[in-house]
């Protein structure tokens, strides 16, 4: 990674390379005493604030670990992290590094690409980044080191689509260290045996990296899985064997996820030797007003976010506040936010502020152009700007020196990228600051209720891949075939056995390998179009994919898949992207390129997009008992979505300015992965006859929502169940990191499916095919229901109806109605009641 | 078990269908679907989706080419070829069983106007757009869907050997057999798919392609570019300066090759370097010749003509070496051919010729650059490590890349594509063996090496025709020779015409060389 590592022996180094800053805490600018005397307005908006102690490294000393050759050429001992990860790697493990931000990971693997060189002068490295900008990074700090500072000569090249042609060849015929990304990876491995660099450099590969390992989950994580087992399978043909060494930021599960990755084990490193500064953290909630809440809003969710005081503009405040106070700022929005529109929210706030002094800010992003991403970062560098708003762009390696506060603008979803923002803040002789800004969300609720979650070490969330996605494995096995022919024995990297055939089979019936060949007689052969490698896409699971084109101008944004298109991007939907308003105005799924195309607009509307689920073909793969006819199961199943129309609808008012309006998107199956949880048949009675409380009335909206039922009792309970369903998935990612928006839930009173005798509420992956969340959720259910009951529970918006605090969701396809927290944790109490007596 | 493949009977006639897609009718100028047809003259053209409606338009009546829509109408059609020996019949979808006379007799009432013909066909083609295939990666299944309607509505015997099933519903170039009522029915796609192909199916749409049917069976199917007739056929005449040069008068390759160079260069949109390199590539095409058009030389030194068969466009082997030693017609032709499946002596046998004879001489391969040489260098560092370095220093040259990129190109070649078969017989040169194309020989080795490694006693295999693979190869070293021998002629004809650097318009070689 990405680590500014500073010198390994000299623990000091970091905060003593500027001095720019007071001597002061940086934190004495948000004490209660400086805010109340010149924040504008200041209604105790610090929840909460942590210091956290200055820690000293432990090392060891270089000869301890490397060979005297080697290290005589460094200036400075090791961290034991370090020196932990290199003896392993002498042992011939494979090493997975899991140590905090800017803890000099990357040593690890630059000294054994070190020791490989002097060992080989042949011997060829391959490093693979999450994003082209690290590993150009990358490419700069290894040749400081291999080649300057230890003065060794291997080649080190950056190999990417931005790579000139004539670069590329070089970098193919001589290079010992290859840095790429895993797309690239994709499309130059079919070329392993069509050209003699390439050929050299498989054959002489002694080592892998792969840097931010965390960041491969989802659906990018089972795409990156299956190359690195196209690589490991190319790789044996060379009869190469190399190790691999991951860097991942914290996460609970780090050898398992390495392991999910590669398919190879590893040693764990995760016992930090790196020395620490001292920083505090501030939990920052901007202002409810109370008594603006409506009661009977026509949408409770943005009726909520009205009365409260918006996460961006409070953000922005916050930011001029420190900014005005010399303590230049780094702020992370959030994508509803944009940059450029924080960049103006810092200037006007810096005009309210009573010190009414001018702030420079300059918004930061991947949109800019190169040139005026290097004029920020070298601003930022040496003091020239204020306050930069930035997406998760500058979360990651970029060079940019630290800064003296950083400002995140609602939680960021994880905490390897919360810590990863923190990390940015600290240098000279003061202490870091860093200040989270509350959102709207069950997450940060359940944060800024619970601020231990942030700082426990053993609280770390599991990074979530899987290879069980069938569709993305038909496509890299064609892939695969296409780089080797497929054999018996290939079964070592892209089995399990039977679904390995049985996948290798169908694609002989689908005349796109070799029908007259076999795996246990010669080898199986691509037959189909050339280089199906180019046709993957690491966005989607094979499905449709959507390109969005701007019909005035440029966008950059990613490609949609279908699942996520038919919500969210249908015509006449209405979202927001890098702090632009867009609306769809055409989608073309017939043509070769599915497209949408948007315009850029500007109303004080929004669209809210109402679906219809049904759920059948279940399929058990898992299935845990509870007492008392309480059940939870795993398995497949199809999903049918119709996301049949929408409403457009005012942002201050939620009234409903039109609609509803039809889609036009179709009916949408998701074959994918579920857990259900199955109460008893009797459940409901017996919920309602021990409520403390009133039943709740059916809303105007529910009585024209089919799907709802009108009866009280029915809807009282419908609603705890609902809340029970979203409560789950919103906090998932507290657990589990996945991103809620690709997991969708369906409560409901009764199901034919055989294994539901009662109420019962579904959690499926979004995606086609799954990318394992609902299998994760199944397995963490435990700790899950049980941090979702004490949320619902202490949520101090204390409705019954709930609020996006708990139990609202901003992708419920029914305006989150029925809703009742009550019921709801009645509910959740009694599965957790049936898991202790399992 | 798998049915191995067959190869055509020798000197076969086979019955050629062109499945037309009408939106490569609509996308190409109506000259080049004429040209295309005339040159290819099939014995009838089959209108397949999308937009099959709109093919029949597009054959016009003097072509005489008769054309077939099964996806259209509700009584059989049908069309005696081959002087009636073979029926080509479309059986509609319709829910009742067809009698054998029925479509007989629609085929000779309306096309021939016969009242008698012969009542029994050697061998049968029926064209349907019932039977599908449908992949389901969740099931980890592909199956052919349909196939029980369309039994039901054969008539009686012709669910047989003798007749070859070939539906739009499967995409063009699709080969499968299965069974229907016990019986092996060898299925052939002439249209699309709807079934989903994920990273196998690309977004373009479906190209003509010409589908050969033998009287015993054996099939054999290849795209054709529309694009690589007529004038835009010539590399460099794309579909907006095939417009400007219609309508300046020019509307084939000979107008083009025949204009004076300053007329053509006149011509909107066309510089004098680029009328050069068009003139040069019209006359090419419309003459039957080389045309130099490039100042690089070719290698010194008497090459030494070399082409792989193997496994696959992917191999895993290289199971013959077929080397030419000396000229076209009389060089001398070497097949270094593996004994047994796995057994790699015969490369070392190629290594240790080489050694003794190849000093200083070129080897020349057709695509070499991007097939043979890396192929076998990798099959070298495997087996032979030692002969890695000599390998890497030998002269290894690829005539198509010398002829169609180096500098821009050096000479202009005929042929409607860039693969090696098609480049000799536009210079006149004529193949010994047909029916068989590399993809067949390796469908052919993979079934036998197959049956041979599977088998208890794998000498009891049968083997396929060696000697016949062989004179395939063969006849592509001596094509390749023939292309040598016409591109040095061409140098010494023209030395230093200026050059066309135009990159022209045709795409990747998809097809073995």
């Amino acid at each position: 990674m990405t680590d500014e590592t500073p010198p390994p022996d000299r623990p000091d180094a970091a905060r003593t390379d500027g001095g720019v800053g007071s001597p002061q805490r940086t934190a004495e600018v948000l004490s209660e005493s400086a805010l109340e005397a010149s924040y504008p307005e200041y209604r105790d908006q610090v929840r909460h604030s942590e210091h956290l102690e200055e820690r000293d490294g432990d090392t060891v000393p270089a000869e301890a670990v490397l060979r005297p050759e080697l290290a005589a050429r460094l200036e400075y001992d090791l961290f034991t992290h370090q020196a932990e990860g290199l003896d392993h790697l002498a042992d011939g493990n494979n090493v997975v590094a899991t140590t905090s931000t800017s803890s000099g990971k990357t040593w690890i693997y630059a000294l054994q690409m070190a020791r490989n060189h002097l060992d080989d002068p042949d011997a060829t490295a391959l490093c693979l980044f999450p994003m082209k900008a690290l590993a150009r990074d990358q490419e700069e700090a290894l040749t400081t080191k291999l080649r300057h500072d230890w003065d060794l000569d291997p080649f080190i090249g950056t190999y990417d689509g931005d790579t000139r042609s004539e670069r590329k060849q070089r970098i193919r015929r001589e290079a010992n260290v290859v840095l790429t990304n895993p797309a690239g990876l994709n499309v130059y491995l079919p070329r392993h045996n069509r050209d003699r660099g390439w050929h050299r450099f498989y054959s002489n590969l002694e080592l892998v990296v792969i840097d931010e390992g965390h960041e491969y989950s989802g659906v990018t994580g089972t795409h990156v899985a299956f190359i690195l087992r196209r690589l490991r399978r190319v790789l044996e043909h060379y009869d190469a064997d190399p190790q691999y060494v991951m860097t991942t930021a914290t996460i609970g599960n780090p050898a398992e996820h390495a392991t999910r990755l590669t398919g190879a084990d590893y040693a764990v490193v995760d016992e930090d030797g790196s020395p620490r500064g001292a920083r505090d953290i501030v939990l920052w909630e901007p202002p409810l007003d109370e008594s603006a809440i409506d009661a009977d809003a026509a949408d409770p969710m943005a009726d909520f976010e009205q009365a409260r005081r918006s996460t961006g503009a409070e953000s922005a405040s916050v930011v001029a506040h420190l900014a005005t106070n010399d303590v230049q700022t780094l702020q992370f929005c959030s994508a509803r936010q944009g940059t450029e529109i924080a960049a103006k929210q810092i200037v006007q706030a810096a005009g309210d502020h009573p010190s009414d002094r001018y702030v420079t800010t300059d918004p930061y992003h991947a949109g800019l152009g190169k040139t005026e991403r290097r004029a920020v970062e070298t601003k930022l560098k040496e003091g020239a700007v204020d306050a930069v708003p930035t997406t998760n762009a500058l979360e990651l390696g970029i060079d940019i020196g630290s800064v003296d506060a950083t400002v995140t603008s609602s939680y960021p979803g994880t905490k390897q990228s919360f810590w990863q923002q923190v990390g940015r803040a600290g240098r000279g002789t003061s202490d870091a600051l860093s200040v989270m800004v509350g959102g709207v969300d069950a997450m940060d609720s359940y944060i800024f209720e619970n601020p231990g979650y942030l700082f426990a070490d053993d609280e770390v969330e599991d990074a979530v891949v899987s290879v069980d996605n069938d569709r993305v494995f038909a496509d890299h096995l064609l892939a695969a075939a296409s780089e080797r022919p497929l054999r018996a024995e290939d079964v070592e990297f892209l089995g399990d056995e039977a679904r390995f055939r049985e996948m290798v089979g169908m694609w002989q019936a689908a005349g796109l390998l070799e029908e007259t060949a076999s795996l246990d007689a010669g080898g199986v052969t691509y037959t189909g179009p050339r280089r199906p490698q180019d046709r993957i896409s690491m966005y989607g699971t094979g499905g449709t994919e959507f390109t969005v084109v701007c019909r005035d101008g440029d966008i950059d944004h990613d490609p949609v898949a279908r699942e996520r298109a038919y919500r969210d991007y249908h015509e006449g939907a209405l979202f927001l992207h890098a702090g632009q308003q867009y609306e769809v105005v055409e989608v073309d799924e017939e043509g070769h390129h599915p497209t949408i195309t948007v315009a850029e607009t500007d109303t004080r509307e929004y669209t809210q997009t109402a679906s219809t689920k049904e759920i059948r073909d279940l399929t058990v793969r898992d299935h845990t008992p509870l007492s008392g006819a309480y059940d939870r199961y795993y398995g497949e199943g199809t999903v049918r979505i119709r996301y049949d129309n929408y409403l457009v609808r005012d942002v201050f008012s939620g009234e409903v300015v039109r609609g509803p309006l039809p889609t036009g998107a179709p009916p949408m199956d998701l074959r994918t992965e579920l857990m259900w949880v199955a109460l008893p048949p009797g459940h409901l009675g017996a919920t309602v006859d021990r409520l403390d409380g009133d039943l709740l009335q059916p809303t105007d909206r529910s009585e024209r929502d089919g799907a709802v039922p009108q009866e009280e009792e029915r809807y009282t309970y419908g609603g705890g169940i609902h809340a029970a369903e979203h409560g789950i998935i919103q906090l998932a990612p507290l657990e589990l990191m996945i991103d809620n928006a690709d997991i969708g839930g369906l409560s409901t009173l009764s199901h034919p499916h055989g294994t539901i005798q009662g109420p019962v509420w579904f959690v499926h992956d979004g995606i086609d095919g799954g990318i394992g969340f609902s299998k994760a959720i199944y397995e963490h259910f435990d700790t899950l229901a049980e941090r979702t009951r004490e949320h619902i529970a202490d949520c101090e918006c204390g409705r019954r109806r709930g609020c996006p605090m708990c139990v609202m969701s901003e992708h419920c396809g029914n305006n989150n109605d029925p809703l009742d927290t009550l019921t709801g944790s009645m509910i959740l109490e009694d599965v957790l009641d049936a898991m202790d007596g399992e | 078990m798998t049915v191995r493949p067959t190869l055509p009977p020798e000197d076969a006639e086979p019955t050629r269908l062109l499945a037309l897609p009408g939106t490569a009718v609509e996308s190409h100028h109506r000259d080049t679907v004429v040209a295309m047809l005339e040159a290819v003259a099939p014995d009838l053209v089959v209108a397949t989706p999308p937009r099959a409606g709109t093919v029949g338009a597009a054959v016009p009546r003097q072509v005489g080419t008769p054309v077939l829509a099964p996806e259209r109408g509700r009584l059989p059609d049908a069309v005696p070829t081959k002087g009636g020996t073979v029926l080509v019949a479309t059986i509609p979808t319709t829910a009742r069983g067809l009698d054998a006379a029925e479509v007989r007799g629609r085929g000779q009432r309306e096309r021939r106007g016969e009242p008698d013909g012969t009542p029994h066909e050697e061998h049968r083609v029926c064209l349907t757009a019932r039977v599908t295939l449908d992949v389901d990666p969740y099931a980890r299944e592909a199956s052919i869907d349909g196939l029980d309607g369309y039994a039901d509505q054969l008539p009686d015997g012709w669910l047989t050997g003798d007749t070859t099933h070939c539906s739009t519903g499967l995409r063009a170039g699709y080969r499968t057999t299965t069974r229907a009522d016990g019986e092996p029915v060898s299925l052939v796609g002439i249209g699309r798919t709807e079934a989903s192909l994920g990273v196998g199916a690309t977004d373009d749409g479906p190209e003509p392609t010409l589908v050969e049917v033998y009287p015993n069976g054996a099939v054999g199917t290849g795209t054709v570019d529309p694009g690589a007739f007529g004038l835009r056929g010539v590399p460099g005449i794309g579909e907006k300066r095939a417009r400007t040069l219609r309508r300046a008068g020019f509307s084939t390759p000979r107008d083009v090759a025949d204009a004076p160079p300053r007329e053509l260069a006149d011509l909107s949109g066309l510089g004098r370097s680029s009328a050069t390199g068009l003139r040069a590539a019209a006359e090419a095409r419309a003459h039957g010749t080389a045309v130099a058009t490039g100042d690089d030389s070719l290698p010194r030194g008497d090459p030494i003509f070399v082409d792989i068969e193997t496994d696959g466009r992917e191999p895993s082997c290289a199971w013959l070496i077929g080397v030419l030693d000396g000229g076209a017609e009389d060089g001398h032709y070497m097949p270094f051919m593996e004994s047994e499946p796995g057994d790699t002596g015969h490369l070392e046998s190629f290594l240790h010729w080489l050694d003794a004879n190849a000093g200083g001489r070129p080897l020349v391969a057709w695509y070499g650059y991007q097939f043979d040489f890396p192929v076998l260098r990798d099959l070298i560092q495997q087996h032979y490590p030692d002969h890695v370095e000599r390998w890497d220093d030998r002269y290894q040259f690829d005539l198509l890349w010398w002829a169609r990129d180096k500098n821009g190109g050096n000479v202009a070649l005929p042929g409607r594509s860039n693969t090696l078969e098609p480049v000799a017989e536009g210079l006149g040169w004529e193949p010994e063996t047909t029916g068989i194309d590399g993809g067949v020989v390796a469908r052919v080795y993979t079934a036998y090496r197959r049956a041979w490694l599977s088998a208890d006693e794998p000498h009891s295999v049968e083997a396929p025709d060696w000697d016949r693979l062989a004179a395939y190869c063969e006849d592509d070293v001596r094509a390749l020779a023939t292309i040598y021998e016409a591109c040095e002629a061409a140098a010494r004809r023209d030395p230093g015409t200026t050059r066309d650097t135009d990159s022209g318009t045709q795409g990747a070689l998809s097809d073995f060389t």
